[in-house]
């Protein structure tokens, strides 16, 4: 009988080996939060959803891996003009990249639908950010590897580790669809499938969670149910105030102009190009709609043109931009409590 | 006198040696399975799979422990296997099962599992993230009737899982592992058992094909996650259709068994809402084998394969399990017989 309890043990000692070869990953110590942590939700390990850290692309014009109806998030910097496609970003959530010089990280939370860039130099180091598995608010936590620390995607700050409160330096991105993108910028550059991982990019992951408004995945902290809860809006912030704008129901381009605490901003939407983005402007700025030349869309008085990214070619500038990025109204319902829907 | 016991007693550990040795065969070949290893499911505990542990006499008590180790390395799209091979799942589950005879038609059995659960990726840094849980899970209680014994044997049950392991275990931030990393599901599940015996040779009535079939409904949790979130694990099917047979073996009894393994399981449920990447249909091949040492004590064995799998979205999918323990019979006739599917 001895020797069956041994032989049990024995198998059991065979099957329970694991391939120990790799360090293992250790989270941080650091259990101070600046948001509550009875908010903060495992999703999955600690990279479980790997981010793209050595990203391939492809010239839009040899895209054959998309439908005209595949969203996208834009970006241009200096002279690189790229696109992320959402049928990627669903899998990987998170491209370290470089573009124009400078070190970006492109997030995509498919929860929230949220999309920004920020830059991968912290303190004066570079890092790479990958995919903590957390979730606040069901939004993307990523986790830079530098120092391990947690970061809130719709937040824009580190929220738990060594960089807590640091804030990120963002870059927005422009969100539309493929059909338009490559309309728009036939001289960008797409991010490709060779992503170095096996994955099925012609499924969605989530089933029906893109349009099942009832459906979420983690718990938030409030629902707010003046929308839909995944109706696209694009969220504006400014002086750490909110602003949701609606863009399903107007036809054609439509400029709006407004302010967000003091902020003057004009937004451009157009349904039927599926795109929506907000620019600074002063005061005293002067624009208008530009019909028949897309992808330039504004004017201003001085004759100068600026396309969707807001790049002007006359003066080789850029607007300035108003924090912003597309997402679920329940994730700007829940992250910006009672904040103001434009329609 | 003393030499015949001693040579009986030489057989019996060559047999046991045997079927040690099949089991090492057994653990063996699963590294070079991989290849072969097709599907399976969303991990989980093994507790209706190993119901069914029948004593046959009135009054007798049968005590099993054992082991059972499922290991999810394949990660499925569909029913297409990507070419991913850093993550690993394993749960491990520790069985004391006690089947008592009330009458020699009606028994009830209760399962309590132990759990470590664990699953481990490498990171794109080469690094391991690995998580672990332990603690008791959900005990089964489960009630069966023998109300057909002829060349057909047929026998129902009813049972109840209790939501007795715990549910809301975190990690060393303070935050919840995910549902199906905890030991328990927090939630009461029902239980519908049935099995039939085709007694197909009158000589040997312990030489016959097998069709069981279990039905779990599960129960919801409304204090999953600390109470954030209701969860019900999906429904799940299981029917088992397989040939056992009996031998003598260095005047020992073998009860080998070949079977195969239907599961469906449908999806999750969060706050009523069905769950992408939960559920699936999955085909088994299994192999096992019961050695009775003495009247008292026997042993069992058995190793699973995948055949075919489906998963709903994208999901790691089991590679290979295996089950082995120890039964013993406490019974005022010694003679008692262990059936065990």
């Amino acid at each position: 009988m001895r020797m069956i309890f041994t032989i049990l043990i024995c198998c059991f000692q065979i099957v329970s080996c694991t391939d120990d070869s790799n360090p293992a990953v250790s989270n941080s110590n650091n259990t101070d939060w600046l948001i509550n942590q009875q908010s903060v939700f495992n999703g999955a390990p600690r990279d479980g959803i790997p981010s793209i850290d050595d990203p391939k692309f492809t010239p839009a014009l040899e895209v054959d891996f998309l439908e005209d109806d595949a969203l996208i998030m834009g970006i241009q910097i200096g002279e690189d003009i790229r696109a992320y496609p959402h049928p990627i970003l669903d899998w990987h959530e998170i491209v370290n990249d470089r573009l124009g010089g400078v070190s970006l990280a492109v997030t995509y939370c498919p929860l929230t639908g949220t999309g920004i860039a920020w830059e991968r130099v912290i303190g004066g180091r570079e890092t790479t950010f990958g995919v903590s598995g957390l979730l606040f608010n069901s939004n993307l936590m990523p986790y830079d590897r530098e120092t391990n620390s947690i970061w809130s995607q719709q937040r824009l700050d580190c929220v738990n580790g060594d960089q807590i409160g640091t804030e990120a330096v963002n870059y927005s991105l422009l969100e539309t669809n493929w059909k338009i993108w490559r309309e728009a910028y036939p001289e960008s550059d797409v991010l490709n499938t060779n992503t170095s991982f096996s994955r099925d990019y012609q499924l969605y992951p989530y089933g029906d969670f893109r349009t099942n408004d009832s459906r979420l995945l983690f718990p938030v902290d409030t629902q707010d149910g003046r929308l839909p809860g995944k109706q696209r809006v694009l969220g504006v912030l400014a002086n750490d105030e909110a602003k949701a704008y609606l863009w399903q129901d107007v036809e054609g381009p439509q400029l709006v102009r407004d302010n967000i605490a003091g902020q003057d901003i004009v937004v451009v939407r157009d349904r039927t190009r599926e795109y929506i983005v907000a620019f600074e402007v002063t005061p005293s700025m002067n624009v208008e709609l530009v019909d028949n030349e897309f992808p330039v869309i504004l004017k201003d008085t001085d004759g100068n043109q600026y396309d969707i990214l807001g790049y002007s070619e006359q003066t080789e500038t850029v607007l300035q931009k108003p924090i912003q990025f597309m997402g679920y109204w329940f994730s700007w319902g829940t992250f910006y409590s009672g904040l103001e829907i434009v329609d | 006198m003393s030499e015949g016991i001693e040579c009986q007693s030489n057989v019996r550990v060559r047999v046991i040696r045997i079927f040690l040795h099949l089991i090492l065969l057994l653990l063996g070949v699963q590294s070079a399975s991989t290849v072969l290893a097709q599907s399976c499911c969303s991990g989980g505990v093994p507790t209706s799979s190993n119901l069914g542990l029948i004593p046959q006499l009135e009054g007798s008590v049968l005590v099993s422990v054992g082991a059972d180790f499922n290991t999810l390395r394949t990660l499925k799209s569909g029913t297409l296997t990507l070419d991913d091979d850093l993550r690993n799942r394993s749960t491990q589950t520790y069985l004391t099962r006690t089947s008592y005879s009330i009458s020699p038609t009606t028994h009830v059995e209760v399962l309590v599992p132990y759990i470590i659960q664990s699953r481990s990726i490498v990171t794109n840094s080469g690094r391991t993230a690995q998580e672990q849980t332990a603690g008791f899970g959900d005990v089964t209680l489960l009630a069966t009737h023998r109300w057909l014994d002829k060349v057909l044997v047929m026998r129902s049950g009813v049972g109840l899982t209790l939501p007795t392991g715990d549910f809301n275990q975190t990690d060393d931030r303070g935050l919840f592992f995910l549902e199906d990393l905890q030991p328990g599901s927090g939630a009461i599940d029902m239980i519908l058992f049935h099995s039939t015996e085709f007694q197909f040779f009158e000589k040997n009535p312990n030489r016959y094909f097998f069709l069981n079939s279990i039905l779990t409904r599960s129960g919801k949790n409304s204090q999953s996650r600390g109470g954030a979130q209701e969860y019900q694990f999906g429904n799940e099917v299981q029917v088992i259709v397989g040939y056992s047979d009996q031998v003598l073996l260095a005047k020992s009894i073998v009860t080998p068994t070949l079977s195969l393994r239907y599961r469906h399981v449908g999806r999750d449920l969060v706050d009523g809402i069905p769950n992408s990447g939960s559920g699936g249909d999955f085909l088994f091949s299994r192999i096992g084998a019961n050695l009775q040492l003495s009247p008292v004590w026997s042993a069992y064995g058995g190793y699973e394969l995948p055949v075919y799998s489906r998963v709903n979205e994208t999901q790691l999918a089991p590679s290979y399990r295996i089950s082995i323990g120890i039964t013993i019979s406490i019974s005022k006739n010694q003679n008692a017989s262990i059936s065990q599917f």
